[in-house]
């Protein structure tokens, strides 16, 4: 590589004009080149003050009330799995039921291999959470909704609405992706597959054998866009490592892969090692 | 496809520091009055998002929300989905603070990094790029005018003159092919084809202009170093 096209890829990746293989390539020349790393940071530099070259527009005074009222209103994070169990597994069976009558269609496009096997999957998972939840309730509890709705208060039972609608409006997604995830050093048999809906920015997780944690620990999903990953939100699984996690992640782009990791409670503010399963998402 | 990256520290954005002393021509409006010791720092502004302070976000929103929209506005060329872009960098920012880590820069250079890719990826989405901005600015006002800290206002709106003047001096080739990589998002290849250049030529204007624009920078006093 000439030193002017070493330039021109580290302006370009700054620059944020580079095509696919050149993304790859400046990565790699920053990751093994301390001097191009240290180029590349004076180069952003650069391209962060392009933007106070804008004209300046002043939005629409209403805007900011809209954001205040929609911060006071929004609950930030969304930890599963909080919510009675019962309630998640309606939700889940019925995603599953309706993935059932998407398949028909899809299968006209010729999916329907793949996405059998996906429904194969779910349903056997809510049928084993089904049993577990069976083993695990007192008797009578399961079969009396006056006495889970008594547990609830209102904030609870919105939130929990709004959770199974989005887990059914991901899983309906004609576009939705799904797989399987892959295992690391770190599985320890875990396993789980996800779906992804690109359109919503949403994306169902169903894990099993997640590996026991210290007290106090979480499991953290993190999405990666190519660039930084962000976190999608923390939960803690089952006593049996099973968990089904709704994320929805603030990234700025369709993320490319899809990690979870244990961290601390709270969750960790970077993706810290090991990584216990990793899924790519196919662009 | 938007291309964004890890990001070291943003220096220069990080050097402006309440209380800084900085020289400031008239051409800029004034800033708002009063004692640049009452305003609260973007790292205090933030520990008050951290702990659910919805009015740590209405100053910040006040310090930042016309840059985020202006810069927005110039990438979608329309009012309605840069005021959505703008809300959503807020809402993010509100929900998910520790997105933002102060160790990487300052808090201005990341709300215009996650403005620009959200709003690159919004125009993509929409195409709605034979929009124009003309005739849409009933609300045009200065960035710095409910800015809270007198000092980050002066510093921004001289920053804001270097920059442009440094950008004003590029060749017109290298400014265009900058602009449309920084505002329309564009790659080098949906460069040369919009501009009916050769890949290589825009590749030049594009290593040429940022090198230009870096010296220009550096002599005009901006020269990157915390």
């Amino acid at each position: 590589m000439t030193p002017e096209e070493r330039e021109e890829l580290l302006a370009g990746y700054a620059l944020g004009t580079l095509s696919r293989p050149d993304i790859e390539a400046a990565e790699t020349l920053v990751r093994t080149d301390s001097a191009a790393a240290a180029e590349l940071h004076a180069l952003h530099e650069i391209v962060d003050m392009i933007a106070l070259d804008v004209p300046l527009r002043r939005a629409d005074p209403a805007l900011r009330a809209r954001v205040l009222a929609a911060a006071r209103a929004h609950a930030r994070t969304i930890v599963f799995p909080r919510m009675p169990i019962t309630q998640l597994l309606v939700g889940t069976a019925a995603a599953v039921a309706i993935i059932v009558v998407g398949m028909w269609a899809t299968a006209l496009r010729g999916q329907i291999a793949a996405l059998h096997e996906e429904t194969a999957t779910l349903s056997a998972l809510v049928r084993a959470d089904a049993k577990r939840l069976d083993a695990a309730l007192p008797p009578g509890a399961a079969g009396d909704p006056n006495e889970m709705a008594s547990q609830q208060d209102s904030l609870a039972v919105e939130r929990d609405q709004a959770q199974r609608e989005a887990i059914v409006a991901v899983t309906l997604d004609p576009a939705a992706k799904s797989g399987a995830f892959d295992q690391t050093n770190a599985s320890h048999g875990a396993r789980g597959r996800f779906v992804w809906s690109g359109a919503l920015r949403s994306g169902v997780l169903v894990l099993e054998a997640l590996p026991t944690l210290p007290l106090g620990d979480v499991y953290q999903v993190w999405l990666d866009d190519g660039t930084v990953p962000v976190s999608g939100g923390t939960f803690v699984p089952s006593r049996r490592g099973e968990a089904t996690v709704l994320i929805r992640p603030d990234v700025a782009n369709q993320p490319v892969r899809i990690s979870i990791a244990a961290a601390r409670a709270g969750g960790a503010s970077t993706l810290q090692p090991p990584v216990v399963l990793s899924a790519v998402l196919a662009r | 496809m938007t291309q964004s990256h890890p990001r070291g520290p943003r220096s220069k954005l990080r050097a402006i520091r309440p209380g800084t002393r900085v020289v400031s021509d008239r051409s800029e409006p004034d800033a708002p009055t009063g004692p640049a010791e009452a305003a609260a720092t973007d790292g205090e502004l933030m520990a008050g998002l951290l702990a659910e302070d919805v009015s740590a976000l209405e100053r910040l929103y006040d310090r930042y929300a016309t840059l985020v929209f202006s810069v927005s506005l110039r990438i979608v060329r329309d009012r309605q989905i840069a005021e959505d872009v703008t809300q959503e960098v807020f809402l993010r920012l509100w929900r998910r603070p520790a997105l933002y880590d102060p160790a990487r820069g300052r808090l201005l250079g990341w709300l215009i990094s996650v403005t620009r890719n959200r709003a690159i990826d919004e125009q993509r989405r929409r195409h709605r790029r034979d929009q124009s901005e003309s005739g849409e600015t009933p609300w045009q006002l200065r960035a710095e005018d409910r800015l809270d800290d007198p000092a980050l206002a002066a510093h921004l709106a001289e920053l804001r003159r270097t920059v442009g003047r440094a950008l004003a001096q590029l060749p017109a080739a290298q400014r265009e092919a900058i602009e449309l990589a920084y505002f329309g998002g564009l790659t080098q290849t949906e460069i040369a084809e919009r501009t009916r250049a050769p890949l290589g030529t825009v590749k030049t204007r594009v290593r040429l202009g940022m090198r230009h624009l870096r010296e220009m920078l550096a002599d005009l006093g901006v020269d990157g170093t915390p």
